[in-house]
């Protein structure tokens, strides 16, 4: 960690980092030079420490900014389906978000960011995590834009709900278990 | 130090100016009054209590608009009211 002064922590090669937060927020940014020098660029990672939902915040010298939701599974699965021309608010998540806002009921959203993370940590630490988005991309994230587009609203629904449950059956529990034995080992040894 | 109160009070009147922001959680005429209220009484007495809930709500006012340029300078300059205020009250006590 660098010296403290008014912009924050200065390092060695001249960036500046700095927390800031409030009772359910935390954010750390990290600032390519003095904030206080204009045309700087920043990244700011938040978490939300009730619910476990993140977002990243890049800001580019350009003025550019970019936001990416660090803890859905279908943000994740679009991010690597585009690679470097991945968009935050491309069409394919406008219309989800859309979808969300308007037809999905507060418990399934709710569900949803309870076990989302997990399921993205558990598919972060798979060998094959691409070819694993590639799959939600092609049978979650671009079905149900079709069914939404075409107005078959309950399909989109039902594949919405069952790729959740699918995911915490498949994925997310087993990836809960094996880290409760590490623990547990961990623990007793 | 109070150059930074200052600049937040533009800033303020920056964005009261536009409807660009999003003040949903915000009530951005008490935020402006606080920070008046902090310069007008600053050589009298320092609420403490008061410093920290403005920084609250900075941040809220920040991550609400995607720590955008604007609010992101207010909570810089916020942040290097606080640093100074610290650095203050250090040199006080002793």
């Amino acid at each position: 960690m660098g010296e403290k002064n008014k912009y924050g922590y200065k390092h060695n090669d001249g960036h500046y980092s700095k927390m800031t937060g409030n009772e359910t927020n935390s954010s750390y940014s990290i600032y390519d030079k003095n904030p206080s020098e204009k045309n700087h660029s920043a990244i700011h990672i938040n978490i939300n420490t009730n619910n476990g939902k993140g977002s990243i915040v890049e800001h580019g010298s350009d003025g550019k900014t970019t936001k990416t939701d660090t803890s859905c599974y279908l943000t994740s699965a679009c991010m690597r389906h585009f690679k470097n021309q991945f968009d935050d608010n491309c069409y394919e998540l406008r219309i989800l978000r859309w979808f969300r806002d308007n037809f999905v009921s507060k418990e399934d959203i709710e569900h949803y960011y309870e076990i989302a993370p997990t399921i993205v940590e558990a598919i972060n630490k798979e060998e094959k995590s691409n070819l694993i988005y590639d799959y939600i991309y092609d049978n979650v994230v671009d079905y149900c834009v079709a069914q939404i587009e075409n107005g078959n609203y309950d399909e989109a629904y039902a594949r919405y709900k069952n790729s959740i449950l699918c995911f915490e059956e498949s994925i997310a529990k087993p990836f809960l278990e094996q880290k409760f034995v590490k623990t547990l080992k961990r623990v007793r040894a | 130090m109070l150059e930074h109160l200052e600049n937040i009070i533009n800033d303020i009147a920056l964005i009261k100016k536009t409807n660009k922001y999003n003040l949903e959680h915000i009530d951005i005429t008490f935020l402006e009054n606080c920070i008046v209220e902090l310069k007008m009484k600053f050589e009298e007495k320092i609420d403490l209590e008061k410093v920290k809930m403005i920084s609250k709500i900075i941040y809220q006012l920040n991550i609400d608009n995607t720590f955008s340029e604007l609010t992101d300078h207010i909570s810089n300059e916020f942040y290097a009211f606080e640093f100074m205020l610290e650095q203050k009250i250090k040199e006080e006590k002793f």
